[in-house]
Order: C-alpha cells, then structure tokens, then sequence
C-alpha cells in the first residue's frame, strides 16, 4: 500500500514538472480570478504610480523630473502691468 | 494679461518640461476693472491662460466670502487655501490642495493664507484664518505621500516662507506672495526653493528646476520676466479684456 502511494506520487510530481516546464516565460500561474480577489479593497488611487515592472517594459525609466513653474503674484487686479 | 498670456503660451510651446502656472494671491481685486466686475475678468482671462491654481490673499476676499466662492466655481483652475476656514465649524472653505499629473509625474499642491486675511470686515463674522504652520502640517503629510514633488503656493511674505520651509519638512518649492519680492535668484533654505515674482502684473517668474530620482532638487534657475510693450498681445486675451471694457465702459477710480 505504501509502496503503491509512493509510486503515484513520483508520477504526480514529473507530470507536474514537466507541465511547468512547458509553460511560457512570464505566464502567471493560477486562476487570474482568484488574483484579483486578494487585491485590497482600496480604491484604485486616480494617480496610480506605475511599477518598476511597467516602467521596465512599457516605458522608458524616469531619471529625473523636469519642472517648469510660471508664476505671478500679488497682481492686484491689474489686466494691464502697472508699470 | 495679454502679454503675459502671449509669453505663456511661448514657453509652453517651446519647453520639452512640465509646466505649471501658478499665483500666490491678492489676484482678482484692485484695479478698476477688476473691480468692477467682481474679479471676474480676472479669473476668465486666467483660466483662458490656463492657470493650475492659486491661492487667496487678504484682498481676493474684499468682494466678500460669497463672491469670492462664486470666482472659485467659475474657475477653470483651484482656488487653494488649507487655513481659510468657517468661523463656525473650522472646516475649510476653498480646497486646502489638489495633485495633478503630469506626464506621470505627481505634483501636489497646497495653498496657505496669511493670518490677517480674516481681519477685513467684509468677512470677519463668517471666515477664520487658524495658524499656516499648523493648517500646512495636518494637510502636508497627506500631500506629500501622493505626490513626486510639492509645490506650497503661499500669501505669507518671503520671511514666513523661509520659516515654513525649516519647520515644515517635506515642501519641495514654495511660490510666494504678499511681501513683493522681486526674487532673481531663489531663496534656498535646507531643500527647499523659495520664488516669488513682484506685484503689480509687471513680471512673470519662471522656476525651472529638476528633481533627481532622491527628489532632491538640482541646479534651481530662475527668470524674472519683464511684461512689457514689446511683447505682443495676446489677440484672444486682449478679445477678452475689452469686451469687459465694453461692458464697463466708465472705469471708476482704482480701488488698492
């Protein structure tokens, strides 16, 4: 009886091996429902910061942020400049 | 404005950087026109440009609290202040901050009001102006874990703005207002960079700056931009303009 258990789990384990063997690179595992069930109940934030992974692949990485701000100030209604 | 519109529009054009153009306040009441249609030529003329935000100073309340709720609701950009309060129930009055997104980029927002504000009769009775440093320390924690950089559009004076960017970590660069300066090169203090670009409509500041992947930021430039007659109208601005001049056709005297 053992030995026969034995047995069937040895066959178990090389089918399941050579059926992961056979899968493509990158290819999630498991039941992608199932995934999205154990996501957190937050609300998707309206800024979503992209993840390493996506910004790796989809675009080029950010190194650095360019900002140019134009600013006015203290205007007093003037539609004109005063001077 | 239309000049100021025209240069907007010219380094919109020309910069591969985000852009952001904001006012530190004492904006929509003083001259005559402004005057004359409730500050409403002001606000139409800055969303026509394209503003982002601003925040309220002392005299963007003389119309009163109602008035300047109304300017807030028809603008096409934020009216910002995190210490304008009800006298009532504390709660703020206009959005204490705002995050857009820029070409994936986050930038956080946060308006602070100078304490005298709520001095002015007109409002006295309805609106409380509670501590900047306080009111920028609940809100700015939220800010700055939402956003890649944060900008603090203030109407403090450029002394108070150097106090808040030592006691107040977490401000990248602070837009001024109410003392006048006429900064040509930034005020840094610890991290942060202080600007603020005169009065009187005369000048538009340009920031440019660039924060590495540390958020620190590097090699601050600034421009103090001279609006003057050799820049030309902008044609739709200047449309804009006049057709208030056409409605108001008796300018009564200015108002400061």
């Amino acid at each position: 009886m053992n030995m026969r258990r034995i047995a069937l789990g040895i066959v178990l384990i090389t089918f399941g091996g050579l059926a992961a063997a056979c899968m493509p690179d990158g290819q999630p595992v498991g039941n992608p429902s199932a995934e999205t069930r154990v996501l957190p109940k937050k609300a998707p934030s309206p800024m979503p910061v992209p993840s390493a992974r996506a910004a790796s692949t989809a675009l080029p990485p950010r190194t650095v942020i360019e900002l140019a701000i134009l600013h006015t100030n203290d205007s007093q209604g003037f539609v004109d400049p005063c001077g | 404005m239309a000049r100021r519109a025209t240069k907007i529009d010219e380094i919109r054009a020309e910069s591969e950087r985000i852009v952001l153009v904001l006012d530190s306040g004492d904006t929509i009441f003083g001259q005559a026109l402004a005057v004359q249609s409730q500050g409403q030529v002001i606000v139409e003329s800055m969303s026509a440009m394209g503003y982002d935000a601003m925040t309220v100073g002392q005299s963007d309340l003389r119309f009163g609290l109602d008035v300047l709720l109304q300017r807030a609701e028809e603008a096409d950009f934020a009216f910002l202040s995190c210490n304008l309060v009800n006298r009532a129930n504390r709660q703020c009055l206009l959005d204490p901050c705002i995050v857009l997104e820029r070409d994936g980029v986050r930038l956080g927002i946060l308006g602070v009001t100078e304490p005298e504000a709520a001095s002015l009769a007109v409002v006295t009775e309805q609106v409380a102006v509670i501590d900047p440093i306080e009111a920028v320390r609940e809100y700015l924690p939220g800010v700055r874990e939402r956003s890649d950089v944060v900008v603090v559009l203030s109407h403090l004076g450029v002394d108070e703005d150097r106090h808040l960017a030592r006691v107040c970590p977490g401000i990248d660069i602070i837009v001024g207002g109410r003392s006048r300066s006429l900064l040509a090169e930034p005020e840094i203090e610890g991290n942060v960079v202080i600007v603020q670009a005169g009065y009187g409509g005369e000048w538009l500041g340009r920031l440019d700056v660039t924060l590495d992947l540390t958020g620190h930021i590097r090699d601050p430039r600034v421009q103090i931009i001279p609006l003057g007659p050799e820049i030309a109208d902008d044609p739709e601005l200047k449309a804009l303009v006049d057709s208030y001049r056409a409605k108001f056709p008796t300018p009564t005297r200015a108002t400061r």
